[in-house]
């Protein structure tokens, strides 16, 4: 097939639009040009971006009537606005004035006395969009200020597991389409109740794919976080792990069952706890100390593994449930998806074990192809009595940030921008995935190209 | 929970009651009253501000932001004497508080 320049004519026009370029035909070669081309990213900034359900903000970002956040992707300000007192009551606005496109607001805060007020001339809408004040409205020809021309232009909204979801496109299917089946898996584990504890961004030189797909295996643990070994890296399995892609570009993993292995087979349980300590100890978001401490709890009480499996949950439940925040009752195979990773086209992740989970949104950075934001949330189960308030972004941190950023991340961090870096080399023209283990991205470059197929 | 501030508004002569967190002009919405602005509460036009007579016990000082708006955007001309954004001003006490701001009236509708 041969590759279009990128400057060739119109990707709107559908009788032109040349077909996907660089595009997917052997689901284990993925085209390195993908992730720095400029017409591939023009082709996602008109086909991909404003035709998907994207994750917006979080619930708790817009607690009260008036609270709004800016929602940014490619050069595209949306405004999620909570409008009215009703749980579902929220709007999305594209921020832009359409008397001469002032943006309607910096970032994100609190629209007071339920009016959105144009810095430039002083025009108004209610929050719900409606125009309320058109100062000199006598001046223009009437057709140009109808209240229906006036209205602000709203995208279509949704919600699922605490966040808001937006979509550019009017017609699009509903949004349970396209998050399925993740949805069916991760619901049950209680993610929607769950609070941000800490919330941060990354800036990367490097393309939003490229950076979200260190994500999308499991298998780099070995080596990108050696500490997890526990001293162990000779035989540190990578077959213990169940991948599974999904329709409409989702994805999962979750550890294999039948493939468990211990770190340590003369000390089962004393070397699972110490995993878990690891863990908690250079990830900060799961486990939490209070799961630590039933586990550590149990390690010199109980020496059956199986037995210590069950006091375990037994007494992490009581835990919860002592503490006024539920764990909620599932299946043993539900459980299991704790330590899994599920991967929502395109860009949104949940990382979910026992009441706490990693939550992560990678965006391109404006209109740069080589340059993306990448933003992590730790969640967490909180007791009733403690306030939970407007959730606060804690800002954008250097990716070798120790005291910003756990090891974990900043081990994630440190491959990323040299994959970046690698992909121009005249040495690589794709990237070589293993059949078994990273299908997850081969899946999630398919379901892109659907799109930019339209 | 801490109990409403009483604050007078001078020259009309009506008197809000301002709950702990709230702001004097959304108190003032509240209440019925049009208050002049134009941006409605964004700390952005210093159309809102007002001159504080008297209760300063209960009147919490200005946060870094308030401040900064008002170094940035009041002109020293209508900084003179004890200015606080209505937007921005909140309350903490119990004496009643007497603020000056003429153009605040009665509301046929307010927003």
């Amino acid at each position: 097939m041969t590759q279009t320049e990128p400057s060739t004519p119109s990707l709107t026009d559908r009788s032109t639009r040349p077909e996907p370029f660089f595009h997917i035909v052997d689901p284990c070669s993925v085209p390195v040009q993908r992730y720095y081309d400029r017409g591939f990213f023009a082709a996602e900034r008109e086909h991909l971006w404003p035709h998907v359900w994207q994750m917006a903000c979080r619930l708790e970002e817009i607690p009260e009537v008036g609270d709004y956040v800016e929602y940014a992707i490619v050069d595209q300000s949306i405004l999620v606005v909570r409008h009215d007192s009703g749980p579902a009551d929220i709007k999305a606005f594209y921020n832009v004035c359409p008397h001469r496109a002032t943006q309607l607001t910096l970032g994100s805060g609190t629209f007071r006395g339920r009016q959105i007020v144009c810095p430039f001339h002083g025009w108004r809408w209610n929050i719900d969009g409606s125009s309320s004040f058109v100062y000199g409205r006598e001046s223009f020809r009437p057709d140009c200020v109808t209240d229906a021309a006036l209205a602000l232009r709203e995208c279509r909204v949704d919600t699922w597991a605490g966040c808001v979801f937006v979509n550019m496109d009017r017609d699009a299917r509903p949004l349970r389409d396209q998050l399925a089946p993740i949805p069916s898996l991760l619901d049950p584990l209680g993610v929607a109740d769950m609070k941000v504890r800490w919330w941060k961004a990354v800036r990367l030189q490097a393309n939003w794919k490229l950076a979200q797909e260190a994500f999308l295996e499991g298998w780099h643990v070995m080596q990108t976080h050696p500490q997890l070994t526990l001293g162990r890296p000779d035989g540190f399995p990578h077959d213990n792990i169940a991948y599974s892609s999904h329709e409409n570009g989702n994805f999962h993993f979750e550890s294999d069952v039948t493939k468990y292995s211990p770190v340590d087979p003369e000390d089962v349980i004393g070397s699972h706890v110490e995993y878990m300590r690891v863990l908690g100890e250079t990830f900060d978001v799961y486990p939490r100390p209070r799961d630590l401490h039933v586990l550590e709890s149990l390690r010199y009480r109980v020496t059956d593994p199986g037995v210590f499996h069950q006091q375990f949950m037994a007494r992490l439940f009581e835990h919860y449930a002592g503490a006024g925040m539920p764990l909620p009752q599932c299946t043993p195979e539900e459980y299991n998806r704790w330590g899994g990773v599920f991967f929502v086209f395109p860009n949104y992740f949940v990382l979910p074990m026992f009441g706490s989970a990693a939550i992560y949104r990678c965006r391109p950075d404006g209109l740069d192809p080589e340059a993306c934001l990448f933003e992590v949330w730790a969640v967490t189960l909180k007791p009733p009595h403690e306030p939970v308030g407007r959730a606060r972004f804690d800002g954008v941190f250097d990716k070798e940030d120790e005291m910003a950023w756990p090891l974990i991340p900043r081990q994630d961090f440190s491959n990323i921008e040299r994959q970046q870096r690698g992909l121009h080399s005249r040495a690589c023209q794709a990237l070589r995935l293993s059949k078994n283990y990273e299908h997850g991205i081969g899946n999630m470059h398919r379901e892109l190209d659907g799109y930019l197929a339209r | 929970m801490a109990d409403s501030v009483a604050v007078r508004v001078e020259p009309l002569g009506s008197v809000v009651s301002v709950d702990p967190g709230e702001s004097l002009l959304e108190a003032a919405w509240r209440a019925g009253l049009e208050w002049p602005t134009v941006c409605y509460g964004q700390a952005q036009c210093m159309v809102c501000g007002i001159e504080v007579v008297s209760g300063h016990d209960s009147i919490v000082p200005a946060d870094g932001d308030e401040t900064a708006a008002m170094r940035s955007r009041l002109p020293r001309s209508q900084a003179r004497g004890d200015v606080r954004l209505a937007c921005r001003i909140r309350f903490s006490g119990t004496s009643e508080v007497v603020v000056r701001k003429p153009g605040v009236r009665l509301g046929e509708r307010t927003p």
